[in-house]
């Protein structure tokens, strides 16, 4: 026998009787300007929102970052130099108001590392993307058609050391989300 | 190497160690930050609810999840592999380093390699292992084991810190700066990273529907090294797995803030498929797992998410530390499920606790931890395991408790012994009185008082 119909088979003699799922409940959670409560979540765990009238709008203001910027926002932005970038742009799908997390759908990365590398980091997340909670949020995914996709909420982060908090772990030490009106 | 039992383990801690309070102060730090975080949380009891619900239907259910996860994953070109116990899972991975020629592997916090004692089987074999989640990274460096499960490094101090990384990392003597010792460890691994040809992570959970592996971190190291390196590894316990992926959204709206009062940790990981070009192998470890299933009175300890809320808040954990466990997962929960692995070895855990029960109340997943305690103390002394010196006087106890008339004539003559004599109390009760004062004897017993005061207020 292999150890998978081992293990199966042990599983089978010893699991309880089968008990129901009990279904995901409606949960609340205060619905009232979620952009700000949002941008309220994202200061306090070292992010920053920024409000920008429309994806072109954002475009621009990318275009005048300075530094060593890479963005991977239109598909002719394929270029991935060597050296680390200050500053990495990317798009996202969608915002979480309860924890100020983002998903972002790395498949739409040239190379799936993207979002950890560089000091900081920007997400452009359309305004009427954003939903309450956690629940809301898996509602509007679906992983199946995902390869790798990933919440990330502020920046990268440690406490291991005399639980003093120290950002910039490994990842980006910025963070920043960018809500845009709409896809003109 | 013989297991130190808890109690002499717990005992050196206090006395010997250079910092007995830094574990203790960082786990209360945590618990206070998780209490502030859940208070904001409308229907976090509900919350808690539903999820030791999904997770109890999971496990009765889950040869059918894991074939369903299995069938998933495969058809999203994952590989997946079983091991029935630790040996088997590093036979497994150092399979698969070997037929790529790995030199060495860059590992995020895995409770389970841990358990299973990858690192030194790989090392063993001429595969270095990378720690790069930074507490691992130190009790890796300073030779030790972790003191928790989600802060390893909990019980080292900064000048500890700043010392190792002067003597491994040729840091500045003295340099007490969490920022300079933590970018210092950043650099010190980005070489690593940049060059890894393989990484290995755990798994906080599995998604049948999707064949998803999920992974919770802050600092990024875990996404870093799998997302740099050709072939991914991912080693599961079998209780890991979930059914949907609209699950996920419970678990993780229960998992950071209860760990360390996040609202979610910064990086959330949904691996579903290979990278193009590259491997994703899946690991799924049983090593006790099912054989746990099986015991009627203590199966739900398997729902348990890895948290570490229950260590935060015992005072049994905070005063001995970490280590004294003896084992890769301490604190209550991991005196709940080591027995179940080996009760010969564990015999000594469910009797490190206080049975305050503050465990059963911040778990997540609402395991009746200070219950299951109990449950292996009656376990443990019914056969016999446990020696003379906690036995005999715990069945004189439950005799005596079990009548009342004896339990006051009992509480009569030692409130006379103990005020005659006591430095012969005292040495009766020596391991108890080793760091304590016996309480003063009272002149009469709360019954008589009671009685007396009830009749002086019915008046
Ligand atoms: S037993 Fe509960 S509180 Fe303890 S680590 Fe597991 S999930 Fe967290």
């Amino acid at each position: 026998m292999t150890s998978r119909e081992i293990i199966l088979g042990k599983i089978r003699k010893n699991k309880p009787d089968s008990i129901e799922h009990p279904g995901i409940p409606d949960f609340s959670w205060p619905g009232e300007d979620p952009i700000d409560r949002f941008g309220v979540k994202l200061s306090q765990i070292g992010g920053e929102v920024q409000l920008v009238e429309s994806y072109t709008e954002a475009l621009q203001k990318v275009d005048k970052l300075e530094g060593n910027v890479v963005k991977y926002l239109v598909s002719e932005d394929r270029v991935l130099n060597d050296e680390e970038p200050e500053t990495t742009v990317i798009n996202g799908e969608l915002a979480v108001v309860e924890n100020a997390a983002v998903f972002v759908n790395v498949d739409r990365l040239p190379e799936r590392f993207v979002p950890f590398l560089g000091e900081r980091l920007i997400v452009l997340v359309q305004k009427d993307k954003i939903y309450k909670h956690l629940h809301e949020a898996y509602d509007h995914l679906d992983l199946n058609q995902i390869g790798f996709g990933i919440y990330i909420a502020g920046p990268s982060a440690t406490a291991d050391i005399a639980q003093i908090l120290v950002r910039g772990a490994h990842g980006p030490s910025k963070m920043e989300v960018w809500f845009y009106n709409d896809r003109k | 190497m013989a297991r130190v039992k808890h109690a002499k383990a717990a005992a050196n801690y206090i006395h010997h160690s250079k910092n007995p309070k830094a574990q203790h102060n960082a786990a209360s730090h945590l618990r206070k930050k998780r209490d502030r975080e859940v208070i904001n949380v409308p229907g976090w009891e509900h919350l808690r609810e539903t999820a030791s619900q999904i997770k109890m239907h999971t496990l009765s259910n889950l040869d059918k999840y894991l074939e369903e996860f299995e069938r998933k994953a495969t058809q999203n070109g994952v590989k997946v592999h079983w091991a029935q116990d630790g040996n088997e899972m590093n036979e497994i991975v150092y399979g698969i380093l070997d037929q790529h020629q790995v030199p060495y592997l860059v590992k995020s916090k895995s409770m389970l390699t841990e358990e299973c004692h990858l690192n030194d089987y790989l090392e063993k074999r001429g595969i270095d292992v990378f720690d790069t989640d930074l507490g691992e990274r130190i009790v890796q460096l300073s030779k030790e084991t972790p003191s928790h499960i989600v802060v390893p490094a909990m019980h080292k101090t900064r000048e500890d810190i700043s010392e190792l990384f002067h003597d491994t990392m040729k840091t500045e003597k003295g340099n007490l700066d969490a920022k300079y010792l933590t970018l210092a460890a950043r650099k010190d691994l980005r070489e690593k990273f940049m060059n890894a040809r393989a990484a290995l992570t755990g798994v906080n959970f599995g998604v049948a529907e999707t064949g998803t592996v999920t992974i919770a971190t802050n600092e990024g190291n875990a996404d870093l090294g799998v997302n740099k390196a050709p072939v991914q590894i991912h080693c599961m316990g079998l209780e890991k797995m979930v059914p949907r992926q609209m699950d996920l959204s419970v678990f993780l709206r229960l998992l950071g803030r209860s760990a360390t009062g996040q609202s979610i940790t910064t990086y959330s990981s949904h691996y579903q498929r290979p990278k193009p070009g590259g491997e994703m192998h899946i690991v799924l470890v049983d090593n006790g797992r099912s054989k746990h299933l099986g015991m009627e009175d203590f199966w739900t300890a398997l729902k348990c998410i890895r948290c570490g809320a229950c260590m935060n808040t015992c005072p049994v954990y905070r005063s001995g530390g970490g280590h004294s466990y003896g084992y890769t997962v301490p604190g209550p929960i991991g005196s709940i499920i080591t027995p179940a692995r080996d009760i010969n070895q564990y015999d000594d855990l469910p009797f490190a606790s206080s049975l305050c029960g503050s465990c059963s109340d911040v778990c997540p997943v609402k395991i009746d931890i200070h219950g299951q305690l109990l449950k292996w103390r009656e376990v443990i002394v019914d056969h016999g395991i446990v020696d003379k010196s906690k036995s005999i006087p715990m069945k004189m106890g439950s005799k005596v408790l079990s009548k009342p008339s004896w339990y006051r004539f009992a509480g009569s003559i030692a409130r006379k012994v103990m005020k005659q004599f006591p430095g012969l109390v005292s040495s009766m009760v020596k391991d108890w009185t080793r760091g304590r004062e016996l309480p003063e004897v009272p002149k009469e017993s709360f019954r008589s008082w009671y009685i007396k005061n009830k009749k002086k207020n019915d008046k």
